[in-house]
């Protein structure tokens, strides 16, 4: 089985507080997991890891055969829990960085997404609300064809309409072959889209596996799963 | 590094174009007033407060400077302490790139609003007063010591403005990488100072110690110091290379 990511004994310490506690974990390409846990679990310190923005203390992490660095920033592509585009934007400024920075952006694509959530490429990204900028943000994400994809929380802090939209953008654009990591506390709404999920409490897997089978082993849905385990 | 500088020089124009404007409409308003009091039969005495009106036209233009400056420092500073900063360092750029851009584009309009000072004030000036300033400008240059002056000063004045840019970059790096607590982000300024002071130190030392001259007025007079160029150089490569390390191996957001 190939693994686009490997990680092994990954450590990341905050001066005396430690956020990752040697963390092994190896993801399949093709696969779509869920990182599931609730705040300060270290779910954000796993992805800012991965996508090349924060230095681990200890350990290995290894992308598509590379360390993180320039290589891997070129095929993953990320989605932060905040809005990270330049101020004075607008939407096709954006679109444009994405369009040069990135060989496999895909321009038809970002055209169909920007009318699926009805958003013009003449407005400016600071007039936009939260959840509009949300739908930006993962329509430049979901514009390439990366052979990562990492989600930071993509549905928190929207609407309910707004999140049924971007799950079904995440659903119908992610590309069959390439793999998705999404962080989340919102498992209800998610939970359908992961083949594998990560339980991480404060640093620690605590369980993980196939979504289908932990189903079946423990006879619940993921969701409540996780209030069995977090509440 | 040229993608990355287009999205530098668009997020950057409107602000230095509004510096520029402002300052070649300052200076417009000096060379009219210096004409209308030169034209003004019953005002002989204009010649009384030129140097202060000189004065003026300087302080216009270290203004612009200074502006433009902050606006590039805060610029960078938002970098590695805004939002921002996910998505410039999540593009696939080295450190050099990164850091390559940042410098281009600022030199770029220090020079930008030197040019457009220049020929502005250059072609209103003799338009209002005639081209007699041109042949003057050309005797002074003609002079020996003035020229070699001018030209010693004109590389030494670009390659101090290289160094102190990169100084500012390493500072607020090293001060992002060395103290991760924003609240006290603005030691960078500190920091800076202290090694702008060791640079200047040995700079001096070397001109004084190293250099073929008695002097540092001899110095100036004479010819440019080889060895404070090549220390100077030596000294931005070392600043580029451990400002674009800093940035691509251990700055964490």
């Amino acid at each position: 089985m190939e693994h686009i990511v490997e990680i092994k004994n990954l450590t990341k310490s905050y001066n005396r507080k430690r956020a990752l506690n040697g963390l092994s974990l190896n993801i399949e390409k093709g696969k779509v997991v869920g990182i599931l846990g609730p705040n300060g679990s270290g779910k954000t310190t796993l992805i800012k890891i991965l996508a090349g923005i924060l230095r681990q203390t200890n350990g290995d992490v290894i992308i598509d055969g590379h360390k993180p660095g320039v290589h891997t920033k070129s095929v993953v592509s990320y989605l932060p829990d905040r809005n990270f585009l330049y101020d004075w934007m607008k939407i096709q400024d954006a679109i444009d960085i994405y369009k040069d920075f990135y060989v496999d952006f895909d321009q038809k694509k970002a055209n169909d997404l920007l009318k699926f959530m009805k958003l013009e490429s003449d407005m400016k990204v600071n007039d936009l609300s939260k959840g509009m900028k949300e739908k930006l943000n993962l329509t430049l994400v979901l514009s390439r064809k990366a052979k990562l994809y990492i989600l930071d929380e993509p549905i928190a802090g929207v609407d309910p309409v707004a999140r049924d939209q971007i799950l079904d953008a995440i659903i119908n654009n992610y590309e069959e072959n390439s793999s998705m990591i999404i962080t989340t506390h919102l498992v209800r709404d998610m939970e359908k889209i992961f083949d594998d999920v990560v339980f991480l409490s404060e640093g620690d897997i605590i369980l993980n596996g196939n979504a289908e089978k932990l189903r079946e082993e423990k006879s619940m849905q993921i969701d409540d799963l996780y209030k069995e385990i977090f509440g | 590094m040229f993608k990355y500088m287009k999205y530098e020089l668009k997020g950057t124009y409107k602000f230095m174009l509004a510096i520029i404007f402002a300052v070649l409409f300052a200076t417009t308003g000096i060379q009219f007033f210096i004409n209308n009091k030169i034209n003004d039969a019953r005002n002989a005495m204009i010649m009384n407060y030129l140097p202060f009106l000189m004065m003026m036209f300087m302080l216009i233009i270290f203004g612009a400077l200074i502006a433009a400056t902050i606006f590039i420092i805060n610029s960078y500073r938002k970098e590695l302490y805004e939002d921002r900063g996910y998505l410039t360092f999540t593009l696939p750029l080295t450190g050099r790139q990164f850091l390559g851009s940042k410098l281009v584009v600022a030199l770029f309009w220090y020079i930008a609003i030197a040019i457009a000072l220049v020929i502005y004030n250059g072609i209103l000036g003799t338009i209002l007063f005639g081209n007699g300033w041109i042949t003057q400008l050309f005797r002074v240059f003609n002079d020996y010591d003035f020229g070699i002056i001018a030209i010693n000063n004109s590389i030494i004045s670009i390659l101090s403005s290289i160094i102190t840019m990169l100084l500012v970059y390493f500072s607020i790096t090293l001060s992002r990488v060395s103290f991760k607590n924003t609240k006290i982000g603005g030691i960078w300024f500190i920091l800076f100072l202290l090694f702008k002071w060791v640079y200047s130190f040995l700079n001096h030392w070397i001109i004084i110690k190293l250099s073929d001259v008695d002097n540092l007025h001899s110095y100036m007079t004479s010819a440019i110091s080889v060895p404070s160029i090549i220390f100077s150089i030596i000294v931005g490569i070392g600043l580029f290379l451990g400002t674009s390390y800093l940035i691509e191996k251990k700055i964490d957001l």
